[in-house]
């Protein structure tokens, strides 16, 4: 069975969540037995060139789409590349082979896959992997950069591409039953839950050392997150007002991504007692990182905004340590809340109380027996049975 | 005040605490020898200056002229060189002054800020680095280390927390209020992250905090509960009431300003202390023809921070001209005049800690308006009227009200005369005595150390809060390298063997040269986690105690060490200067 899987990133090297899914979804295919390609266009300059991916052609290449594309670029990306020939052929030409089922990550070439499905004659089944309810997500992320009007507009065209989705979809992956429910309400389809997940890790010698030089063996909180701004946003919400959770010797490791912006932002630069404690590790080495998760005295998963799934969130409960998380954090694990390492706090004054808490020693988690259900076989399982029910057909 | 405090608490004899001051003098804590109780009260305690400052070749009496900070002696070069100014000229040069400071006030900040904006690797706080061997330093297990100074520019305070790890003592400290973070627009520069920072080191490295009012102790609550920082216990004390002495007869400008009636304000004129609603009503009370009816405004007190306008507008205002004096640098004698002279006080803060001018107007039985805000209320309860800070009008009444009827000023301080019961340096001492005592008397929790963040190793892994070892023999575990109370202590060790482990515990101090306890050990991975008990006497404080493990085979994992005192030990008090 061939599996064309869309995407407006390459799934390797895999740094920000989507990229994760993507992987996890390719690697959980071709463990079943299909031949995967993964092809798209890349959504941003800051990807590296990747095989099956169309170059990003540029802001001005939208200019006829949308009057102002910032933080639209995925959803014009999807337009630009049904609509113009040029770049639909570009796109085409990239594909190889028949694919019998096109799982198209988010909706932006959702579009392009019917057109494609269409002008090649395939009998592809058309899966939309939804990973969001993506218009909520871009009005509140919009929000925060523009006037009323034009999130509205904003949030209008992400929701029709999203019920188009979900109207001409086979079936509809999502990453949490809320996100279900809200989808159901939007269009009918055939809906199936595939939650984000986590790879198991377990970190060697050298990963625990390099850890431990970022953190020179003092306890520490890690907050590793991509520079998505809800990350940045929920960290400013949430360590605001001053920090006294930690002891002296005691730091937060951020890393990932969100870093730079982290340390450049009001809550911290404002701060002193939150600045002296943040040791800003940056962008690592998975290895590095499975080393950070190893030795972390706690995790915290400062989230505010935001829908779908944190795959950050299925992380830190396979790391099997405190965990100090908004409800928002924790949607899609609701199944965690009673571990007994899981302190919930959705104010700046009670995150920082469960963080000094978590630093104790004295939440320890109770969840390590059932942790295996965030890893992306488990999550991916029932998609992935569910597509390839008829593999046999096609070999 | 501290001064004030220590002296008061070496004389509580039933306290049962050793009490001696130190100081620190760059470097370290450093005790000071007192050559006796009687003496102790004529002997300067050593300030933060002469303690940091080099040896002096001559004792500070032999000068010719007694050395200033350098703070004071620019400060009086000012003065002296403003005084030469011609008169016509000094109210323009006194606005460019201002200016210029304001200017070089910001610059500074700003240059911090550029410093601060920049991230990097932040280091973890230095060890403590006594300059002087554990041995000699003046703090044994069990102590308390009290410090009532203002010690948020001190080197040390920082480093409380691990004071209190590496000499096991228990840390007192003290908080007059948190005008910075509460009222930072009132404050010289950007200090409300500062002093959020200091207030939260002083919750982590404390384990009381007293407080000179019950609203700095509500204002201290909140922050902490605010910034997440841990609920550390804090106890209220009373500050006594500095009523001053009188040793010498008024002058004779004294004299003269005192001739006509006049209402008394004793603070530093800054526009916390609100002098400008006193300045306002005055302004109304002149300008509906009242003059002549109110007393006099007498302000007693230096010119601070942000008040140029107001004492320029003081100066010119063709009404209040003849009715607003302001003192600065006068003597103890002096002010007990004026306080015993004026018709009554007023005190129109808009923010206190405590208050201490009010006890001291009522002290000497006098009469007191005063706002409402912060600990005010605290200091006079029913004895005070009290009056709308922010609004002039209701003080231009009352004013007007008092000087119509003076019955009424008359009652005013016969209540406080029959019912005002002046609180005295000795209530002060016997309140934080107590605390003290009582903190004594605590039973010392156990010491818990993670040997992946606490201890050190040679041959192993630090895996978070664990020692892993790598299948190397050798020393796996040792440290913490802290003082450790004479007496019995129980002693547990958590280890999880991983097959078949052989190794050896010990107990030292000294850096190895005394051994409390020695024994090997072979455990099997099999059973799981174990956890190994053993007792150790120590006839007097162990310094450099150390618990090691040295692996001889096999891999093992270890995972808390925890030392339980099973006696009691002396405990000293050091009030820290």
């Amino acid at each position: 069975m061939n599996v064309l899987l869309l995407a407006t990133y390459p799934a390797e090297p895999a740094l920000h969540g989507g990229q994760l899914r993507l992987k996890a979804l390719r690697d959980a295919y071709e463990r079943a037995g299909c031949q995967v390609q993964v092809a798209g266009v890349l959504g941003g300059d800051h990807y590296r060139s990747a095989a099956g991916f169309c170059p990003y052609p540029g802001n001005d290449a939208f200019r006829s789409l949308i009057g102002n594309s910032f933080l639209m670029e995925d959803w014009a990306l999807g337009r630009l590349f049904s609509e113009n020939d040029q770049c639909y052929d570009a796109l085409a030409s990239r594909i190889r082979g028949e694919a019998h089922v096109i799982h198209v990550e988010q909706p932006w070439l959702f579009a392009f896959a019917e057109r494609y499905r269409k002008q090649t004659g395939s009998k592809a089944a058309l899966i939309y992997g939804s990973q969001n309810i993506e218009h909520r997500l871009k009005r509140s992320i919009l929000g925060n950069y523009f006037e009323p009007n034009h999130v509205a507009r904003c949030a209008d065209l992400i929701e029709e591409a999203e019920r188009h989705a979900l109207a001409r979809a086979d079936l509809c992956c999502c990453v949490s039953q809320e996100d279900i429910d809200q989808s159901r309400l939007m269009q009918a389809c055939d809906f199936i839950l595939a939650p984000n997940g986590v790879e198991s890790w377990d970190a060697s010698s050298a990963d625990v050392e390099a850890a431990n030089r970022l953190s020179a063996h003092a306890p520490f909180a890690l907050f590793c997150a991509s520079a998505h701004p809800p990350n940045i946003k929920g960290f400013e919400d949430l360590f605001a007002g001053g920090f006294g959770a930690l002891a002296p010797h005691e730091r937060i490791v951020l890393a990932g991504s969100a870093t730079e912006s982290i340390m450049k932002s009001a809550t911290v630069t404002s701060s002193l007692s939150l600045r002296r404690k943040l040791v800003p590790a940056g962008i690592l080495p998975r290895g590095t990182l499975e080393g950070l998760l190893t030795t972390a005295r706690a995790i915290v998963l400062p989230i505010t905004q935001g829908g779908g799934t944190n795959l950050k969130t299925a992380e830190a409960i396979w790391a099997d340590k405190p965990i100090v998380a908004t409800r928002v954090a924790m949607r899609g694990f609701e199944a965690f809340l009673d571990s007994t390492g899981v302190l919930i706090a959705d104010d700046a004054r009670g995150f920082k109380k469960g963080l000094r808490h978590a630093m104790s020693g004295e939440r320890l988690p109770n969840h390590r027996e059932r942790r295996d259900s965030v890893l992306w076989d488990h999550c991916l399982a029932e998609l992935i049975a569910r597509v390839t029910v008829r593999k046999d057909r096609f070999e | 005040m501290e001064r004030s405090v220590f002296e008061q608490l070496r004389q509580l004899a039933d306290l049962g605490l050793d009490v001696k001051p130190c100081y620190w003098n760059g470097n370290a804590f450093v005790a000071v020898e007192l050559p006796s109780q009687e003496a102790a009260a004529s002997t300067p305690l050593p300030s933060a200056e002469q303690a940091t400052s080099a040896v002096p070749q001559h004792a500070p009496a032999e000068y010719l002229f007694q050395p200033v900070s350098k703070r004071e002696a620019a400060k009086q070069l000012a003065h002296s060189l403003f005084s030469l100014v011609p008169a016509g000229v000094r109210p323009h040069a006194d606005r460019i002054l201002r200016h210029s400071k304001t200017l070089a006030v910001k610059y500074v900040l700003w240059r911090g800020r550029q410093a601060a904006h920049g991230y990097r690797m932040p280091s973890l706080p230095l060890p403590l680095e006594s300059g002087r061997p554990l041995g000699q330093c003046p703090f044994q297990p069990g102590d308390i280390f009290v410090s009532m100074g203002l010690d948020w520019d001190a080197a040390w305070y920082q480093q409380l927390h691990d004071i209190k790890r590496k000499y096991g003592i228990k840390i007192v400290t003290c908080c007059y209020d948190l005008i910075p973070v509460l009222f930072p627009q009132y404050c010289v520069g950007d200090v409300a992250e500062k002093f959020t920072s200091y207030f939260v080191d002083l919750a982590h490295g404390s384990d009381l905090i007293l407080c000179i009012s019950k609203q700095t102790q509500k204002d201290l609550r909140q922050l902490l509960d605010d910034t997440g920082a841990p609920d550390t216990d804090t106890a209220v004390f009373p500050l006594g009431d500095n009523v001053p002495v009188a040793t010498e007869p008024p002058s004779d400008e004294l004299r003269r300003i005192t001739e006509r009636p006049f209402i008394l304000f004793v603070s530093t004129i800054e526009r916390r202390k609100n002098h400008q609603l006193l300045y306002k009503a005055y302004h109304l009370l002149c300008a509906q023809g009242h003059a002549d009816v109110i007393p006099n405004l007498v302000f007693v007190g230096m010119g601070g921070w942000g008040v140029g306008d107001l004492l320029m507008d003081i100066n010119l205002d063709p009404l209040t001209k003849g009715k607003i004096f302001q003192f600065t640098h006068i003597t103890d004698s002096a002010l007990r005049y004026l306080y015993e002279q004026c018709e009554y006080f007023v005190y129109p803060s808009l923010y206190e800690g405590w208050g201490l001018p009010v006890g001291e107007a009522l002290s000497l039985g006098k009469a007191v308006l005063a706002s409402d805000q912060g600990s005010l209320p605290e200091v006079g309860g029913d004895l005070v009227t009290y009056l709308d800070a922010w609004n002039p009008r209701p003080w231009a009444e009352a004013i007007l009200e008092l000087s119509l009827h003076p019955e009424k000023v008359a009652a005013m301080a016969a209540g406080v005369r029959e019912c005002y019961r002046p609180r005295t340096w000795k209530d002060a001492a016997v309140v934080v005595g107590a605390q003290l005592a009582k903190l004594a008397q605590n039973t010392t929790t156990p010491l818990t150390l993670l040997p992946g963040y606490d201890l050190s190793t040679e041959v192993g892994l630090h895996v978070g809060p664990h020692l892993y070892s790598k299948g190397e023999p050798g020393w796996l575990m040792f440290g913490p390298h802290r003082l450790l109370a004479a007496g019995t202590h129980q002693i547990r060790v958590l280890i999880k063997p991983v097959g078949t482990a052989v190794f050896e515990l010990d107990v030292v101090g000294d850096q190895g040269a005394s051994c409390f306890f020695a024994q090997q050990y072979e455990c099997s991975g099999a059973e799981g986690e174990q956890l190994l008990n053993f007792e150790v006497q120590l006839e007097r404080v162990a310094v450099d105690f150390e618990v090691r493990c040295k692996l001889i085979k096999g891999n093992l994992e270890i995972q808390r060490v925890e030392i339980a005192q099973q006696a009691t030990s002396r405990a000293a008090g050091y009030a820290g200067v």
